[in-house]
């Protein structure tokens, strides 16, 4: 969980603790599938996924964006996230050892809210891009 | 007519609001957290989440659709929306691929438990014709916008997926 967090703490270039999950299974594909309700065959069967010409099934492009979401809320406290975004790139497929790091890019006041945006990268085993992300969070100062 | 300016004159079709299935609950909050491997004590630790500022345990911020999806069993008529619409107009011109490109998700309030979530889904953008690795084809967003049962925005989501036809197809 994430600890408390101040605006005057933060600089722009601070790293956001990376996280590095368990190798994609089977078995968490199908726990997302009845989590999420989403049981498509591309996530649940690897024929399936083979002729769909991804040679094997492919996990939930929002599985992986629940392990970048992970990463933020490690860091930022629930209550100060606004917005979260992710931009899907190559697909995560079973075993694939997911990392997900980042830094922050801006702090600025605005409008009276003291604003954080960061940006993160999940990365499989191999260095390869899977997803990326950016979060913008309202911090408290400790000036009030 | 192309069939892209049949989509982008559909653009502000709004469809719902949709409800809910279930009420926000431990059980569903759990099973998620359990495919995400999250151990974040504030979906599941009740003496700790009430020592939070929500005052009890909350549902994980991205779960806000996982309480929308429509029921799995029995097969239901599925609601007509403005992006299954559109979709559907791109596969019947022979755009059949699909891929999920981005996605945001702003948060306004929390999913307590007993909540009760409905939704509704607007068409908000179809871009030009466009050739990417993939092939060729248009990107359509839709707003998911996520209310709870005192009719405030818990969650919007804009979600954006490209529908074309396969490079080399």
């Amino acid at each position: 969980m994430a600890q408390e967090l101040y605006f005057e703490d933060i600089n722009v270039g601070d790293a956001i603790p990376s996280v590095k999950k368990d190798p994609v299974s089977k078995d968490q594909l199908w726990r997302y599938g009845g989590a999420s309700g989403d049981f498509n065959p591309l996530h649940m069967d690897d024929e399936w996924g083979t002729m769909a010409g991804m040679g094997g099934r492919i996990a939930h492009g929002m599985l992986l964006m629940g392990f970048v979401g992970q990463a933020v809320t490690n860091y930022v406290p629930k209550k100060y996230l606004k917005k979260f975004s992710v931009r899907f790139g190559s697909m995560t497929k079973l075993d694939d050892v997911i990392t997900i790091s980042g830094n922050i890019k801006d702090k600025r006041t605005e409008n009276g809210g003291n604003i954080i945006t960061g940006e993160l990268l999940a990365t499989d085993q191999n260095g390869d891009m899977k997803v990326t992300g950016t979060f913008e969070a309202a911090l408290p100062s400790k000036s009030v | 007519m192309s069939v892209y300016d049949e989509l982008k004159a559909m653009v502000g079709e709004e469809a719902g609001p949709f409800p809910a299935n279930d009420e926000v609950n431990k059980p569903m909050i759990r099973h998620w957290c359990e495919a995400m491997e999250d151990g974040n004590p504030l979906y599941s630790d009740e003496e700790y989440a009430k020592t939070t500022k929500y005052g009890g345990i909350i549902a994980p911020p991205q779960m806000a659709q996982a309480y929308c999806i429509p029921v799995l069993w029995p097969k239901q008529e599925a609601a007509p929306d403005p992006l299954a619409k559109a979709v559907g107009k791109m596969d019947e011109a022979g755009y059949f691929g699909v891929v999920a490109t981005t996605t945001t998700q702003e948060y306004f309030k929390p999913m307590k438990l007993g909540d009760r979530l409905n939704f509704t889904l607007k068409l908000i953008k179809v871009s030009d014709e466009k050739t990417t690795r993939l092939g060729t084809g248009c990107f359509i967003t839709a707003e998911y916008t996520y209310k709870n049962q005192n009719g405030e925005v818990v969650c919007k989501q804009p979600f954006t997926v490209m529908k074309f036809k396969p490079a080399g197809a």
